[in-house]
């Protein structure tokens, strides 16, 4: 109980969801790139500034209710979240403006290759902070530096 | 995570598929079956999920390996197959086309490849966080 109070503050519920987030549109975005030579296939995403809208909502109500406390995530369009907090999203066809080529499939390659570099550090940027409120946890109950 | 790897290695076994398919239009552009037929020009097709069976619409598998029944012809009446006109049925494989189709395989190999760099890595900072 006491451990679980001490997690679940501050920033490391926020840096969760948002390495839960990464990872899983990570699957999607390799997805797509194994199937840049499938006939009929459509790019699919997950909707990231849907997902940044969705956090930053939930951390202003959890600012309001004093700061502390788990975050209570709120479905929205694309995004569902389950009773432990852990994100359930489903992938979809997000963009419909790329070039349809003549196999019926709208890749766009430079784009998917730069979204997962993107996502990626996003993913690696997140951990590093994760590591860095752990470390800090550490030092705290170990008692010196 | 994990599963990232395995959908990128759904796509190079697909990719390194057609490779071989390429290669192998490649070397028999002048080929003869054994009874006398030409050589018929292959062609992979590839469907979503990991296999027949998965409907999971994950990855990537070569559904059929396709002969086409397409020919070019050439005038060499004194070839063994040549019809009454002395016109030889010869596989209708052209060069141009099948290297553009493995430049388009080896590029698509690379970003399979790019991807599974990525989910290492992100598989690589994910467990330092256990120390």
């Amino acid at each position: 109980m006491f451990l679980e109070s001490l997690l679940n503050r501050g920033a490391v519920p926020v840096l969760e969801q948002v390495m839960n987030f990464t990872q899983q549109r990570h699957s999607v975005l390799v997805n797509n790139i194994s199937n840049f030579d499938t006939p009929g296939y459509k790019m699919q995403d997950l909707p990231v500034a849907e997902f940044d809208a969705a956090l930053q909502e939930a951390v202003a109500r959890r600012e309001q209710k004093g700061g502390a406390g788990p975050l209570e995530m709120r479905p929205s369009r694309h995004l569902r979240w389950d009773g432990s907090g852990t994100l359930q999203a489903e992938a979809a066809e997000l963009e419909d403006n790329n070039i349809l080529f003549h196999d019926d499939n709208n890749r766009f390659v430079e784009k998917q290759m730069s979204e997962m570099a993107k996502n990626t550090l996003r993913h690696n940027v997140t951990v590093e902070m994760l590591r860095a409120q752990y470390n800090g946890l550490e030092t705290a109950i170990r008692g010196r530096l | 995570m994990m599963e990232a790897i395995d959908i990128s290695t759904s796509g190079l076994v697909a990719q390194r598929i057609r490779m071989n398919t390429i290669a192998m239009n490649m070397a028999n552009i002048d080929s003869f079956n054994p009874d006398g037929t030409p050589y018929q020009r292959r062609s992979v097709e590839f469907q979503t999920g990991s296999g027949a069976r998965d409907r999971s619409g994950q990855g990537v598998h070569v559904a059929a390996i396709r002969q086409e029944a397409v020919y070019r012809k050439e005038y060499d009446p004194s070839h063994p197959y040549a019809d009454a006109d002395g016109y030889v049925s010869l596989p209708g494989i052209d060069y141009l086309t099948e290297m553009t189709n493995m430049m388009l395989a080896s590029r698509a190999y690379e970003a399979n490849v790019t991807a599974v760099e990525l989910s290492k890595s992100m598989l690589n900072s994910s467990l330092r966080l256990l120390g």
